[in-house]
């Protein structure tokens, strides 16, 4: 059978009701699509202000972690400052200690064996010399005399006389002589001569103390060491000095 | 509770620079003059150290040292020994003898106090 064929004017109005019917389908769309579109940008808008915030916050929060970084440094010198402070403070209290404890036992006794064994003990626990020789000043014969030795051979120290050698030298200046400061050549005996401290009460000569090889574990003379011998200088001679009555009394042909 | 130190040595000089140096800290001091009076002290008062001289009449520190640890009351208490020479045979002498540690002379104060507060498990 054949199909009829629709009239011209139904159909074009049909299509015209379908194209006008999708056209409102598409302006409603296009409604839908601009909204959607204006919220976007509305929310876009606000997490772009949120951004630009937590951007400042963090550049706030690195300006203190900056900032309190500095204040650590800061902090952390201060205390390497306080700990040096404190290691010069507790050095200077030992040395002072040290200079105490040297200076009361050397007046701790009148015996004459007790002050040599004590200046020999200060020597060696405050110096750190093992190796020493103890000589006393005879004014009119104008020679030292040993009275007391450790750890050396002290034959040829026995009698020194003024001038001779850099103990009998060290004495008639009255100044004390360190190794490697002033280049004279060692008498015989002196080869390993450290210090020679003469030991003197104003003007008067009393003795010297020489000193030879230092411990091995001590490299050199530190600054307490010259502070040790001014002390031995004057203190171990006054304590030297004030024990000879007692020792002439005791064996007048020998102090 | 302060801790106890016990300083062994024959030399008065000694044992008063060592008292002196140690004045600052918080311990207490007791002493003894040689090897034997040591050994005694330690098992009357067991100090939470001992500091003692190696050179030293009746018994020496490594004599000390040997006897301190063959008593169990003592055998634990850290003892740090002060040498006159710091030489390697020296030192091995005292590490076979017991001891926990050494100083050598002229001891130096702050080494002496970093050692004890190390040993003791204090801080300066």
């Amino acid at each position: 059978m054949k199909r009829r064929e629709p009239e011209p004017a139904r159909y074009a109005q049909r299509v015209s009701e379908e194209a006008r019917r999708y056209l409102e389908l598409l302006q409603a769309e296009n409604e839908k699509l601009r909204a959607l579109g204006l919220g976007l940008e509305e929310e876009w808008r606000a997490q772009a202000a949120e951004t630009e915030q937590l951007r400042r916050e963090v550049e706030r929060r690195a300006q203190d972690v900056e900032r309190l970084r500095q204040q650590l440094s800061n902090v952390e010198e201060e205390q390497h400052r306080v700990e040096d402070e404190f290691i010069g403070v507790q050095q200077e209290l030992n040395d002072l200690a040290s200079l105490y404890v040297a200076s009361y036992r050397l007046h701790s006794s009148l015996e004459r064996e007790e002050v040599l064994r004590i200046i020999e003990e200060v020597v060696a626990s405050l110096i750190g010399c093992e190796e020493l020789a103890v000589l006393e000043a005879e004014e009119h014969e104008r020679a030292l005399r040993l009275v007391a030795s450790v750890g050396i051979d002290a034959e040829p120290l026995r009698v020194v006389p003024y001038g001779a050698g850099i103990v009998g030298r060290a004495v008639e200046s009255g100044e004390t002589w360190v190794a490697g400061r002033s280049p004279e050549p060692p008498a015989a005996g002196e080869e390993h001569l450290t210090a020679c401290i003469p030991l003197v009460i104003g003007a008067r000569r009393v003795g010297a103390l020489a000193l030879f090889r230092l411990l091995p574990q001590k490299a050199g003379l530190e600054p307490l060491d010259h502070e040790l011998f001014e002390l031995l200088g004057t203190h171990a001679a006054t304590a030297l000095y004030c024990s000879r009555p007692r020792a002439e009394v005791r064996n007048p042909a020998r102090p | 509770m302060k801790k106890k130190i016990l300083l062994v040595d024959d030399s008065e000089t000694s044992l008063m620079i060592e008292r002196r140096l140690l004045l600052s800290q918080p311990y207490e001091i007791i002493t003894a003059r040689d090897g034997l009076e040591a050994v005694g002290k330690a098992v009357a008062e067991r100090p939470d150290i001992i500091l003692m001289d190696v050179v030293m009449p009746r018994l020496d520190g490594f004599g000390a040292c040997r006897a301190l640890r063959e008593r169990p009351e003592t055998r634990h208490i850290p003892i740090i020994l002060v040498t006159t020479r710091g030489e390697a045979k020296n030192v091995e002498d005292g590490y076979s003898s017991g001891c926990t540690d050494y100083v050598t002379k002229p001891v130096d104060g702050l080494e002496l106090m970093a050692k004890l507060a190390s040993h003791l498990g204090s801080r300066l």
